[in-house]
């Protein structure tokens, strides 16, 4: 069978960056095919040089056999992109139908199928109710959802898309891999995509880890994780940073990371085994819950190839930057952030409704929530960005609403918004944050040297801050937002789009924020890992609070209501989730696996085997495994959904 | 105040890295004022045609009167209907008949008549041919008059006609490029004083600093301040430049005012104008939006200044929006303290009108500017 895309030993080098380096690639027909690396590893770049929008320097592209770069306009019809970004290919003025009959306009798609076809697609992502609704006015996950549609209307043979689900909530991105899942069987499509869910790439037929230019490894989820050597031993604590602090250097353990609720840790080859690991805890006095073999996933994967290189957090320079006497707390008020019936409404739009809650000092306090479910709003009115409707609360025992001067000089707030100037040097940013707060000149210079440190910049103070990679620019704005020793951080979507490592070493330096210097923490994320990382929880949905708790408490709650997860693995998930869950409504498809919730586990594992097997479905293995939280997430919405609707 | 300090150097330093920004307004103040002063509204070399249905030494002498650099005589036309055609196709604006018998008409003492055919399209330029041709026939035949009566260079004083004597103030030779230049140099300074801090204020939006910016305990007066003073600091440099650099060594303009009062004008100007930019910059989303809008602005600012109809010649109702053009003040005061030497202190009544409406714009955006961000 032709390929559908061979890349040839493609390079591609930017000024000082080298984008690509001798890649060498080839997708068959009809397969997802997923790019997955760091920021700046050049996914984009190759992606690009695919669809014949950038000339390589070295190496050819072939596509359905046609040389790209020799005949760009000709592959044109055969293939569909969606560049990187919310909604960046839409016509924002033009409605949601608008959009995409421009989209089969400019393909020349004949009326009669692209009528057949917008319906289709429009049913899928459920976009149907709200057809004539301006693109601008859309959330994220809906825009993306849409910018998906417009990208099929003309039934590309080839698609690409590039970061498709990135600052999109769990919901949309179900619906974004439903639709790529229902088109892929009904035609002969091939998708290249890029992710930095690795979850997502999971669910790719096959896929190529890059980082620096170069494919590091290539192949379907098996041949990743039979490349990874060694054994994947899970840690389950109640101190999980304390633990993954005393364990680290464990003989035997490369790397240690935390992942969900447990700490992963990834062993050599015959070396150290569970039993080991557990008696070098106990020697150290650490308790520890249980310590098991796992099975790796694909970030286990990624993490084990690239986290060798990546340091870890200055925690001297984040001390030093907190110590020093003069950062007294203001009060010792327990509860910093307190907030009682807050309302925001824009028009006759409740964008927040009702929101109670509180922090208590040093907490990691997550918000969680569907994009246009109000976290962003409700971080805005708590860091004075505007006032509330009605309402009250405190913030380091300081009135909302009548002493916002006061509050701004106590907190620090990093906006989803990359919000460093672009145009500025490194250290120029640094001296403007903290001249705007009134640092002293002198001190001034000691904590921008800090700062440096905390950013992995030292040196590079002269740099072009648009320069550097994102997951950089995101420890920098970060470290713009502690210069003037906050006791409380807002942190809005603060890794959208950031790579594992990056992120990674972003929470670290949270939690030794948090732990070690008290400071109290505020967060949204998509990012479920990162939610299940915090200490409480809350989830809001159309501008309400619907669940609130600590990771843990909320999963308990769930296991009470619709019982324990089974995980199952098949070779066709898609088709499985349509049989099961007329049986079950509780199940959905989680990486390559199933995910479904039965309060009587005993028997549906016996059942399960016949009810799949009679549609032709092979089940490979069932077994039942702690919820993820991504569950949570989605029970939860769904749940709140369906009230809704009652009222 | 040390923080004010700090946001200024912060929007000196984005200006200085913006390379395109800087380019335009440096090519503003430079290279465009001097273009507009080789632009001139007189009549240079009007293309021509001749129709000599004579041809006696009366009408070449007639010919002969059209001088340059006024006429440029393209053609001679042979046939009638060929004129219709040089007309029509635009190779010259106007044609002079010169009818036969015009000599013997002279000389028989009857009087005779030329046809002046004019391409009124361009009504400005055609009405100024026609009036310089008007004049060139009139002394021609003044001539022939004097000459009939024998009347000497000497003794034509003696003859009893009204002759007017005509004294330009202020611009004794009617240098136009000097008016020219001065228009196009205060435009020019009208776009980029509008346009300078509606563009910094929309890129902080559209990157989402001013969120941040929000944040810390500035307040909205010191952000917005922050955008004004090195506006109208970068502006002084520009206009100092301008003057300096240009207009007066290169385009010859006499500076006849004091600088000083032509730099309190411009600051005055300045700050009604980053007004109308911080206006802008609440309004629109992204930068095409702050351009447009902003040369949007410009055209009946322009219009409603009087440098191109003086504002005696509009209907009531645009003559009473004149006022509310700051570029009129700016226009009318800059001028005469280039041209007349005026001070500011004589044109008192102006310069309050302008502060007034500065003042009124300035608040305007700023209320806007605190609604949207503060």
């Amino acid at each position: 069978m032709e390929p559908a895309l061979v890349l040839e030993n493609i390079s591609k080098q930017y000024k000082s960056v080298q984008a690509a380096l001798g890649v060498s690639l080839e997708l068959r027909p009809g397969e997802i095919f997923g790019l997955i690396g760091p920021d700046g590893a050049g996914k984009s770049t190759l992606i690009h040089i695919a669809a014949g929008l950038l000339d390589p320097d070295q190496g050819k592209a072939r596509l359905f056999g046609v040389d790209v770069s020799k005949d760009p306009e000709g592959i044109k019809p055969l293939l569909g992109i969606l560049p990187q970004g919310l909604g960046l290919s839409l016509a924002q003025e033009l409605s949601i139908e608008e959009n995409i009959n421009y989209f089969a306009e400019i393909n020349q798609v004949p009326q009669k199928e692209r009528d057949e076809m917008k319906e289709k697609l429009l049913t899928v992502t459920q976009l149907a109710p709200f057809r004539d609704r301006a693109a601008k006015n859309l959330s994220g996950g809906m825009k993306q959802k849409l910018g998906l549609c417009c990208t099929l209307i003309h039934s590309p043979k080839m698609v690409f898309l590039d970061e498709p689900t990135t600052g999109v909530d769990p919901i949309s991105r179900r619906d974004i891999w439903y639709l790529i899942n229902k088109i892929i069987k009904e035609r002969e499509l091939t998708i290249f995509l890029t992710t930095s869910y690795m979850d997502e790439a999971e669910r790719c037929h096959r896929m190529a880890l890059m980082h620096q230019g170069q494919v590091l490894a290539l192949g379907d989820l098996e041949q990743l994780i039979a490349q990874t050597e060694g054994k994947l031993l899970e840690i389950h604590a109640q101190d999980l940073q304390g633990t993954l602090k005393g364990l680290k250097d464990a003989p035997g353990v490369r790397v240690m990371y935390p992942m969900g609720d447990k700490l992963n840790a990834l062993c050599t080859g015959n070396g150290t085994g569970a039993s080991d690991l557990a008696a070098f805890a106990a020697g150290r006095n650490i308790t520890v819950e249980r310590i098991e073999e796992g099975r790796p996933t694909l970030e286990d994967v990624f993490l084990s190839k690239v986290l060798k290189e990546s340091g870890g957090v200055n925690q001297k320079a984040l001390e030093e930057l907190f110590g020093g006497g003069e950062g007294a707390r203001s009060s010792s008020e327990d509860k910093v952030i307190v907030v009682q019936n807050l309302y925001k409404y824009f028009g006759k739009f409740a964008a927040v409704h009702d929101v109670t809650f509180h922090v208590k000092r040093g907490e990691i306090f997550g918000f969680l929530g569907p994009n246009g479910a109000g976290k962003t709003t409700t971080i805005k009115m708590l860091c004075g960005l505007f006032p509330p409707s009605s309402g009250s609360g405190t913030i380091v025992g300081l009135d909302l609403m009548r002493e916002q001067m006061k509050i701004k000089k106590s907190i620090g707030y990093m906006s989803q918004k990359f919000s460093l100037y672009r145009d500025l040097t490194v250290g120029e940013n640094i001296e403007l944050y903290g001249g705007i707060y009134g640092v002293s000149p002198v001190e001034l210079k000691r904590r921008k040297s800090l700062i440096l440190q905390i950013a992995d910049l030292e040196g590079k103070d002269r740099a072009i801050t648009d320069s550097l990679p994102m997951g950089i620019k995101q420890r920098l704005a970060l470290g713009c937002a502690i210069i003037h020793k906050p006791e409380v951080i807002f942190l809005d979507e603060p890794t959208s789009g950031v790579d594992p490592i990056a992120r990674r070493l972003f929470w670290d330096i949270i939690f030794f924020l948090s732990r070690q210097l008290q400071v109290t923490i505020l967060v949204t994320t998509h990012y479920m890992d990162e939610a299940e990382q915090c200490d409480r929880l809350s989830l809001m949905h159309l501008g309400k609070l619907i669940a609130l708790g600590s990771p843990q408490g909320l999963k308990s709650e769930i296991h009470k209501e619709i019982g324990a997860m089974l995980e199952i693995l098949v070779d066709a998930p898609f088709e499985a989730l349509e049989v099961v869950s007329r049986a079950y409504p509780f199940c959905n498809i989680f990486g390559r696996t199933l995910h479904l919730y039965t309060p009587d586990v005993k028997r549906t594992q016996d059942t399960i085997g016949s009810l799949l097997g009679e549609k032709g479905i092979q089940v490979k293995e069932v077994r039942t495994r702690l919820m993820p939280f991504e569950d949570v997430f989605v029970y939860f919405c769904e749940k709140a959904e369906k009230e809704g609707k009652k009222e | 105040m040390f923080k004010l300090f700090i946001l200024i150097k912060k929007e000196i330093l984005q200006f200085f890295r913006n390379v395109p920004l800087l380019v335009i307004v440096l090519y503003a103040c430079t290279l465009d004022v001097y273009m507009a002063s080789e632009f001139t509204q007189d009549l240079r070399n009007y293309p021509m045609a001749v129709y000599d249905l004579d041809r006696t030494p009366r009408s070449e002498a007639l010919v002969r009167k059209i001088r340059k650099p006024f006429f440029h005589i393209q053609t001679y036309v042979q046939e009638e209907r060929n004129i219709e055609d040089l007309i029509l196709r635009g190779d010259v604006g106007v044609v002079l008949v010169i009818p036969k018998d015009f000599q013997k008409r002279l000389n028989s003492g009857t009087g005779a008549t030329v046809q002046v055919i004019l391409d009124g399209t361009s009504s400005n330029t055609a009405e100024l041919a026609g009036s310089y041709l008007y004049n060139m026939v009139s002394s021609f035949s003044s001539d022939i008059l004097f000459e009939r009566w024998q009347v000497s260079k000497t003794t034509a004083k003696l003859v009893p006609i009204v002759s007017s004597r005509i004294r330009y103030e202020f611009n004794e030779n009617l240098t136009d490029e000097w008016t020219m230049c001065l228009q196009e140099f205060f435009t020019m300074m009208t776009l980029i004083a509008i346009l300078l801090p509606a563009t910094a204020m929309v890129n902080e939006k559209q990157f989402g600093t001013v969120e941040q910016l929000m944040v810390t305990p500035l307040r909205p007066y010191e952000i917005m301040l922050a955008k004004v003073i090195p506006m109208v600091g970068i502006f002084l440099v520009a206009s100092f430049i301008s003057v300096y650099c240009v207009m007066v060594p290169v385009v010859g303009i006499p500076l006849r005012g004091s600088f000083l009062d032509f730099l309190i004008l411009t600051i005055m100007f300045c700050i009604t104008s980053s007004g109308l930019g911080l206006l802008v910059s609440t309004v629109s989303q992204n930068l095409s939006e702050t351009v447009l809008l902003t040369i949007l602005l410009l055209f009946p600012i322009m219009f409603l200044s009087g440098a191109w109809v003086p504002p005696e010649a509009m209907p009531p109702w645009m003559r009473a929006l004149v006022t509310l053009s700051p570029l009129k003040y700016y226009l009318d005061m800059g001028i005469a303290v280039f041209l007349k030497g005026n001070t500011l202190l004589f044109m008192w009544k102006d310069c309050l009108a302008l502060g007034g409406l500065g003042a009124a714009i300035f608040w305007l955006g700023a209320v806007r500017f605190r609604k949207m961000f503060g």
